[in-house]
């Protein structure tokens, strides 16, 4: 009895699957476009728990940048690879749209290995090189090479019908569409991988791509300012921000007879929730180990907030990978208490939680370390180590820095 | 849902004076084939559209004239009753041309032969694996124009 319900149903319901396919032969280009915003979502929200944008691999910064093409930049094809199946002989329209894409990610795969070998660099994980990669697209968007992109991209191309000239003309066509892309948009997905494909670069380039492509008329001005938005917001993030709150901030505030440089930060908030290893980048001019006379370094662990008590940590610096923090305390640099840590969590009224900041001297350490490599160190690996068992205690941690004070000439 | 069943192999040139191509036309497997119905010969259209695809060229052309299975060595004026339709070519120079606004590959026009294609299969001549497409210049002294593909669609 139950069955035959089932089958009736069925017949109508394959039937709208059939004929949904064959108007819409590119349904499994969106699949593909969906599935890659879905690696980029788990791969932001794991950059949002670990609060910081972790350099990967050569392989799997490349893997990261083809997800981002498929997710930002196949909304924006779906008009071409439609036109290669319906332009195609009914029995190679699948095969014509996979050589269209084929052909599509080329240029993409030549732009991802160039970012993926930049991603190398250490410099190349701040948001102030997101936030200029944003301006110099409001820059190329002023240009009548991106015009002539946007117009390429959208084209068509004439296709042989069967044989392998089909072939190379599906090829050469999604080449050709891959190119004008590149050529439009280049600044700003060079910019989301600066900005560690987050989520807010990759979501508010997308909007700006949809406002200039998808309206009836062009937006230049829209996309501009747009773009000067995220420009700033990313300035502001990696650059801006620290400057003004060594400024305002009394702890961190100068002496009048102190000059003070920031030489390295973390790119933004993190977790301790155990044994935690962080990387601070440091800024050119690398501090070298004498440093200029009177010179004191400073590492400060800033806006610290939980819910919960939290164990005191350890905090070591550059102690060897994969090996127990404890067993060198040579390199330990001090210890952060967090007394007061919960009622400083607490809100005050509209203001938001101050949270607690702490600072250690690490003047003698620093120059014992740089003095042992040779040179200036050119990054430093920061470690927390918890005093006693956390027991499921989560202590946020909005920025670590590292500061460098000498007299003032 | 068309379904492609023939396309020129090739971009072509149309020189100015009259034109003639064939088109090598394929037996349709997807929507529009009929299970019922077997052979191209013995295959009654729904509707059928002829695209002229990607025709460009530098200098502004009067309209052309599209007929199909013209007798070898007649004019093809001669044959009202094989006219497919015109392409009027309105704004070829400026679709012609890549610029800020647009990628230059041309205008493209389409032609319904619904009724025309199967008034072809009762002529003598008849092969349903050829479909010839003459391109006429409506006037005298047109300029040379450049087509990316002519494509047949079942639908």
């Amino acid at each position: 009895m139950s069955s035959a319900v089932p089958s009736a149903a069925r017949k109508p319901v394959l039937a709208s699957l059939r004929l949904f396919s064959w108007r819409h032969p590119e349904w499994w280009s969106v699949a593909l476009c969906t599935l890659a915003w879905g690696m980029l979502l788990v791969h932001g929200v794991q950059q949002l728990q670990h609060g910081s944008h972790p350099a990967g691999t050569f392989a799997e910064e490349l893997r990261r940048w083809l997800w981002m093409v498929a997710a930002m930049m196949l909304p924006f094809t779906l008009h071409s690879v439609r036109a290669t199946a319906v332009g195609s002989l009914w029995a190679r329209r699948q095969r014509a749209m996979a050589e269209f894409l084929v052909g599509y990610f080329a240029p993409w795969l030549v732009v991802g290995l160039a970012v993926a070998a930049l991603h190398a660099l250490a410099w190349a994980h701040t948001s102030i090189e997101a936030g200029l990669c944003f301006a110099l697209a409001a820059l190329w968007q002023q240009t009548s090479l991106y015009a002539r992109g946007l117009a390429e991209c959208h084209r068509n191309w004439p296709l042989a019908p069967a044989g392998w000239k089909a072939d190379r003309d599906c090829l050469r066509f999604g080449a050709a569409i891959g190119v004008a892309c590149v050529q439009t948009s280049w600044p700003w997905m060079l910019a989301c991988a600066l900005a560690g494909h987050g989520l807010v670069a990759m979501a508010g380039s997308m909007a700006l791509a949809f406002v200039e492509r998808r309206s009836f008329w062009p937006r230049p001005r829209r996309v501009l300012a747009g773009t000067l938005a995220l420009a700033c917001g990313y300035l502001w993030a990696g650059g801006l921000a620290p400057v003004l709150f060594v400024a305002c901030s009394p702890t961190l505030q100068a002496n009048p007879g102190e000059v003070t440089e920031l030489a390295a930060e973390t790119a933004g908030a993190f977790s301790l929730a155990g044994i935690t290893h962080i990387e601070l980048t440091l800024r050119v001019p690398t501090p070298s180990a004498a440093g200029p006379a009177g010179q004191r370094v400073f590492l400060n662990i800033e806006r610290m907030t939980s819910g919960t008590l939290s164990p005191p940590y350890d905090v070591y610096l550059d102690v060897p990978i994969g090996e127990d923090p404890a067993r060198h305390p040579e390199l330990r640099a001090g210890l952060v208490s967090m007394y007061g840590l919960v009622p400083a969590s607490r809100a005050a009224g509209a203001d938001a939680a101050p949270g607690l900041s702490e600072k250690l001297e690490i003047t003698e350490l620093y120059a014992r370390l740089a003095a042992a490599r040779g040179n200036g160190p050119a990054s430093l690996r920061v470690s927390f180590v918890p005093a006693r068992p956390v027991d499921g205690a989560t202590v946020r941690v909005g920025r670590v820095s590292l500061y460098l004070t000498r007299p003032a000439p | 849902v068309p379904e492609l069943v023939g396309a020129s192999a090739a971009p072509f040139t149309i020189s100015g004076g009259s034109t003639e191509i064939n088109l090598e036309v394929r037996a349709p497997t997807g929507p529009a084939a009929q299970g019922d119905v077997e052979g191209l010969a013995n295959w009654l259209p729904r509707r059928v559209f002829l695209n002229i695809e990607n025709i460009t060229s530098n200098e502004r052309s009067a309209p052309y004239e599209v007929y199909l299975n013209v007798p070898p060595g007649e004019r093809p004026e001669e044959h009202p009753e094989l006219h497919a339709g015109s392409l009027a070519l309105f704004g070829l120079v400026a679709a012609s041309r890549a610029d800020d606004r647009d990628s230059g590959h041309g205008l493209y026009e389409q032609l319904e032969i619904t009724t025309l294609y199967p008034a072809l299969a009762v002529m003598s001549d008849w092969d349903p694996e050829q479909l010839r497409i003459s391109f006429v210049p409506s006037r005298p002294g047109s300029p040379m124009l450049q087509v990316g593909r002519v494509t047949l669609y079942f639908a």
